[in-house]
């Protein structure tokens, strides 16, 4: 497990003075709107991005054929992409909290209390699409993982806007919104947990 | 003596192509050369006997433990050389020493520098700036630094300047100082495995056509060149195959059966290739 992920931070590091840039960049950005939600943004698609660059970099070197010849668990394999991930969207998005927090403080951006719930709920987004994408992404590949990748993003933007007016109207009062936006990590970590268990059932079938 | 391989019965099927009955052994403390043309099946076997393809059915032992139930213990006792590196491109040795380490208990740090280092292996270039041959040489230091009872090799040669090969075989020989050490080493590069290979196993088409011990191999075939109508003069039972060259024909006989007034030749392992993939059966 732990050489698996060093693998996938080594791979990481020939692009982490891009990475750095780009985050500093949305650390600006946030500060001068006066809205954190960029960075929060950014961190989110940074996290995606790179559990998918690490499925291309396997993929171009063919690393999976080379890894199943190793003393390695397939259960191993595929848990070691959802820590990837795991440390990549949620580890960042905690690493970031106190600048989140700090530029939220600077700029009067929206209450403590508010940011909490955001967080959360970004926090659960993050582990559902991680859910759909990871087995997806073990089972085909990354070539036809990046199609998959489109479609769960575009898919819930248009079903959201067009359900929008109904669910604004359908929409449960504030404080019992905001109690569930604290328990919905939860869902995201049982889905997860789930999609897991599927993608070891996806690589065990595999050839290479 | 032990076996490092026992193949009995292996079937897979792929697409177009099928492995059929596919049987061999490779005794512990041998070298089989595994030789075939392209697409004849080797890569094939190669991967069903690491379990990376799933067999349909017979049966495969590693070290006499039964593939299958065994994978990773058997995983931590063989290093396998495919003919191209497959770590990431940005790596560099240094870092796959460390990678490595946390993959095998037995990993040796130091052996593995000191083997990048008598091959003249930079350590801090990563994969994508290393020539072709500095490539597999670092895939086979990878290979050899958690002392493995077996290396198996899938084309390693292929693609390399003799010199290179040189040294790489070298490194084989040495390998092979230590009496439980074993390899099957596939390669359509014949000459390699005429210096080092105790055993030659020949697959064409799915099948295996003869695996045996590489002198008895050469021995007991000859060459005989000459005319179709002078070819009558042959016993029939001593005929295996036949080429038509354009001085006549040539003919694969078993070398105890012919009188020794006829002249034959003695072929290479490539001559028997030939014979079987170009030539016809005449029996």
């Amino acid at each position: 497990m732990k050489a698996l992920l060093l693998k996938d931070f080594l791979a990481m590091k020939s692009q982490l003075k891009m990475i750095i840039t780009i985050l500093l960049l949305f650390i600006v950005v946030s500060f001068f709107l006066e809205d954190s939600f960029y960075l929060v943004l950014s961190i989110f698609i940074f996290g995606t991005i790179q559990v998918t660059a690490s499925f291309t970099y396997d993929e171009m070197s063919h690393w999976d054929l080379y890894a199943n010849t190793l003393p390695l668990e397939k259960s191993e394999i595929v848990k070691s992409k959802y820590i990837l991930s795991l440390l990549l969207s949620i580890g960042t998005l905690l690493l970031f909290s106190p600048i989140l927090l700090l530029i939220n403080y600077w700029t009067n951006g929206i209450p403590l209390i508010d940011f909490l719930p955001i967080i959360c709920l970004m926090a659960t987004g993050s582990l559902i699409i991680m859910s759909f994408l990871l087995p997806i992404y073990i089972k085909f590949g990354p070539q036809k993982g990046r199609l998959f990748l489109f479609l769960i993003v575009i898919l819930p933007i248009i079903g959201f806007n067009a359900s929008l007016s109904f669910i604004l109207d359908k929409l449960p009062p504030v404080e019992t919104l905001q109690k569930l936006s604290y328990v919905s990590p939860i869902f995201g970590a049982i889905l997860f947990i789930l999609s897991y268990m599927l993608s070891v059932k996806f690589y065990e079938t595999k050839e290479f | 003596m032990t076996n490092a391989i026992e193949v009995l019965n292996l079937n897979k099927k792929l697409h177009q192509f099928q492995l059929r009955d596919v049987s061999f052994t490779l005794p512990s403390g041998t070298i089989m050369g595994f030789v075939g043309e392209n697409g004849a099946g080797k890569t094939t076997t190669i991967k069903c006997l690491i379990n990376l393809l799933k067999k349909e059915r017979g049966s495969i032992k590693l070290f006499g433990l039964n593939q299958e139930s065994n994978d990773i213990a058997i995983k931590e006792q063989i290093g396998v050389v495919f003919d191209n590196i497959h770590f990431p491109e940005m790596l560099t040795p240094k870092q796959i020493n460390q990678l490595m380490g946390a993959v095998y208990k037995t990993w040796d740090h130091h052996y593995f520098l000191k083997l990048l280092d008598q091959l003249k292996v930079p350590i801090h270039k990563p994969i994508k700036q290393l020539s072709s041959g500095m490539k597999m040489k670092l895939s086979i230091s990878t290979a050899l630094a958690h002392y493995p009872k077996l290396l198996i090799l899938d084309e390693p040669t292929s693609g390399l300047d003799p010199i290179v090969r040189e040294e790489i075989l070298d490194l084989f020989l040495e390998f092979m100082q230590d009496e439980e050490h074993s390899i099957l080493f596939s390669s359509h590069i014949t000459s390699d495995l005429e210096k080092i290979a105790d055993y030659i196993t020949f697959i064409h088409e799915g099948e295996i056509l003869f695996s045996e011990n590489k002198d008895d191999l050469l021995y007991q075939f000859g060459i005989w060149k000459g005319s179709l109508e002078q070819s009558k003069d042959l016993p029939d039972h001593s005929k295996i195959r036949m080429k038509k060259s354009p001085f006549g024909v040539e003919i694969l006989v078993k070398r105890n059966e012919v009188n020794n007034a006829f002249y034959l030749e003695k072929p290479t392992i490539e001559d028997i290739m030939l014979f079987y993939v170009k030539g016809d059966d005449i029996k």
